[in-house]
């Protein structure tokens, strides 16, 4: 707990006015370019009607028991439905270490518009091998 | 940190469902009518407050929340906002772990914050019994 209270006392107009913690939904083929690590904290249940198959699957409620499976040495870009979810991981990767983590608020709604060959073709994408999840790892992604 | 644990585990697609996490527009409006039952919690910081006040809300920046827990009631329904639903997610995550079970994030943006305060919605709620209440 003393974690996430250090970061609440740090985090104010400075620190949100220049919202370095917000990745925009517009960057998303890029990042699915570069083989980021993208992750849906959406439960099982709504993954199964509706997925990202280039983004690692880990719900709000299982993230506690599999960190082990977060790089903590590349860029984590967190989203789900809307900004709750990724902003309530964001808090609480910050409180458990990771540094690297940024969300994309508007989430899923906004994501899927740039899911589309215009965007995707721009961003260089011209394989599906692009659509598969980044490890996070630099030497093989 | 097993609070925080705890508090994440119990989110699943039950708790999402059911607004546990967060209260709609609609229900933040009755909310707004029944001050006994009910406070709203301003996390904006103070350098923001003086561009856009709502209403009669508890003011605590999030960078003061981990040390003015005591000024929060514990024993009404505690829905938290900001500008953008980002930090009022946060500091509701952290209340619910600190022992604050009902409080929820206002799933609303300023702009659609303003809404409640329109004179239909002045009206309604000068109206309203707490029995109509949704939250």
């Amino acid at each position: 707990m003393e974690n996430i209270r250090n970061y609440f006392r740090e985090m104010d107009y400075e620190a949100f006015g220049t919202g370095g913690f917000a990745t925009t939904p517009a960057a998303l083929p890029g990042l699915i370019k570069n083989r980021a690590f993208l992750m849906d904290l959406r439960t099982r249940e709504e993954v199964e009607g509706f997925s990202l198959p280039m983004a690692v699957h880990i719900p709000l409620n299982e993230l506690p028991d599999r960190l082990d499976e977060i790089p903590d040495d590349v860029p984590v870009i967190l989203f789900a439905d809307g900004p709750w979810r990724p902003s309530v991981a964001m808090a609480y990767l910050i409180a458990r270490g990771f540094d690297q983590v940024s969300i994309i608020p508007q989430g899923l709604p906004e994501m899927a518009k740039l899911l589309k060959p215009g965007p995707l073709h721009a961003a260089g994408i011209r394989g599906s091998l692009e659509a598969t999840p980044g490890c996070g790892c630099r030497t093989c992604c | 940190m097993n609070q925080l644990d705890h508090t994440l585990k119990a989110m699943d697609l039950h708790f999402f469902a059911t607004e546990r996490h967060g209260i709609s527009l609609a229900a933040a409006a009755d909310c707004l009518a029944d001050k006994e039952q009910c406070v709203f919690l301003d996390v904006r910081t103070d350098e923001e407050t003086p561009y856009a006040r709502f209403g009669d809300a508890i003011h605590i920046p999030l960078e003061q929340l981990p040390d003015r827990l005591d000024d929060v009631p514990r024993d009404k329904a505690v829905v938290v906002f900001c500008t953008s639903v980002v930090r009022a997610s946060m500091a509701a995550f952290y209340l619910k772990a600190e022992g604050f079970a009902s409080a929820r994030t206002l799933l609303a943006n300023s702009e659609e914050m303003m809404k409640l305060f329109s004179p239909a919605e002045i009206h309604r709620r000068k109206d309203a019994t707490p029995s109509n209440r949704s939250f």
